[in-house]
């Protein structure tokens, strides 16, 4: 009878050990590996840039001229980091994180921010250069903790796996 | 002989008289010669594009065409070199307008002016300008009507053309570019405006494209420099710190040959800022 116990007691931690590992796929890491939230945005975009492929030269903007292109409140914003292209190209790192007391208004705000900026790159690239449309209308926008990371370039995919290396390293 | 000369009382005293003046002849050339030596010590101390302009005005054809060869050498020599921690880097924007496509929201976006409004973006042309396309300008979506309204500039920089090479009708774009010259200096009649001519695409690009290349882009400017001789408005080249020796935007400005990443656009804006001043 002890050995039954403790045999469904072994079943059942399995079980529970699987359903903690599972699930939360936006911003989770690798299963069973521990995930590194603890970064900045610079340290975040920098590794995007240095380890996805751009065509076009990728170069750090000034914060406030972001979120005024943005129409982001960036007095809302704890950390951020944005790379634009010379304007070749509709490439773009963006980076941007808030503290835990805002992330429920903010992230929301954020991903809307960063839609709305793809909308208005699409209108602008349709009769200029058309060929970036492919990129803009595939681009990766994920939530990590409380920071949004929106990436337009030629693989959406390598820059979610350079996104989930950078978490997990 | 000399016995009988010194003895004329006259005579000695011509002499004497002749010594002194001899010698206040001397004082004086010793004394002028000191205060040319300090002279040209001080003009070693002077800076750079001063000394420049006195060595100009010597060969040119005429003070006027000697300054301005010292303000364009002053502001190569700035944009070549910029101190982008100088904090009058760009007192010359104070107030100004910019009003452009995307190599106009390069500027914005890398140079580092902070003090000037852009009213720029990508594919913008004369024609969207006059329709009132608008623009997110200090964190509100304008149209350049609207903006000049509300708004006193001080100077307005006119930097337009580019997208417009492939317009079948160049008159067309003169008459629209016109225009806005029109526009722009009724709605703010005490600004100082500027038609910033087109800097050149890399010869590599000039090479494979019927639109955007030199050969078009000259045409475009020297419809621009007549044009802004009619308005009464002035003209500016942004292009010498951007060009290779073959007047061909630097390759290693660029990445497709149009428009120039962030260390050009900083080149690009400080020499902007030294010609305009």
């Amino acid at each position: 009878m002890k050995k039954l116990i403790v045999g469904i007691m072994i079943v059942m931690m399995v079980f529970a050990v699987t359903a903690c590992s599972d699930g939360g796929d936006e911003g989770s890491g690798t299963e069973g590996t521990a995930v590194n939230y603890d970064f900045t945005a610079a340290e975040l975009a920098g590794y995007i840039n240095d380890n996805v492929t751009f065509n076009d030269f990728m170069e750090e903007v000034d914060p406030e001229t972001v979120y005024e292109l943005y129409g982001i409140d960036g007095s809302a914003v704890e950390d951020s980091c944005t790379y634009f292209s010379t304007g070749a190209t509709a490439e773009e790192i963006s980076v941007i994180s808030v503290s835990p007391e805002n992330a429920d208004s903010m992230l929301g705000e954020i991903n809307r921010a960063f839609n709305s900026r793809i909308e208005d790159q699409i209108e602008s690239f349709t009769d200029y250069v058309p060929a970036e449309l492919d990129k803009l209308n595939d681009p990766l926008i994920m939530e990590i903790g409380n920071s949004v990371v929106m990436v337009v370039c030629d693989d959406p995919d390598q820059a979610k796996t350079a996104i989930l290396d950078f978490i997990n390293q | 002989m000399l016995n009988v000369f010194f003895e004329n009382r006259f005579n000695a005293r011509y002499i004497m008289l002749l010594i002194l003046v001899i010698i206040l002849v001397l004082a004086v050339i010793a004394h002028f010669k000191g205060v040319g030596l300090d002279l040209e010590d001080s003009q070693e101390q002077l800076p750079d594009f001063v000394m420049e302009q006195l060595a100009a005005d010597d060969v040119e054809d005429g003070i006027r065409v000697g300054v301005e060869t010292t303000i364009q050498k002053w502001a190569m020599a700035a944009a070549e070199d910029p101190d982008v921690d100088d904090p009058h880097l760009y007192d010359a924007f104070e107030g100004a307008l910019f009003i452009g496509d995307s190599r106009t929201e390069g500027m914005k976006f890398y140079s580092g002016v902070e003090n000037a409004d852009f009213f720029s973006g990508k594919s913008m042309n004369v024609d969207k300008v006059l329709k009132g396309a608008t623009v997110n300008v200090g964190g509100q979506d304008t149209s350049l009507q609207d903006l000049l309204k509300k708004k006193t500039y001080t100077k307005v920089y006119i930097c337009l053309g580019i997208n417009e090479l492939g317009w079948t009708n160049k008159d067309t774009f003169t008459e629209s570019y016109g225009t806005l010259i029109d526009q722009v200096t009724q709605a703010q009649p005490d600004a100082e405006v500027f038609v910033e001519l087109l800097f050149p695409v890399s010869s590599k690009k000039s090479g494979s494209d019927k639109v955007f290349n030199n050969t078009n882009i000259k045409k475009c400017n020297d419809r621009l420099t007549k044009l802004a001789e009619e308005k009464g408005v002035k003209s500016l080249d942004p292009s010498p710190p951007l060009v290779d020796n073959n007047g061909a935007l630097k390759a290693e400005a660029t990445a497709d040959g149009v428009h120039i990443n962030s260390e050009y656009c900083v080149k690009w804006a400080v020499y902007m800022a030294r010609i305009s001043m």
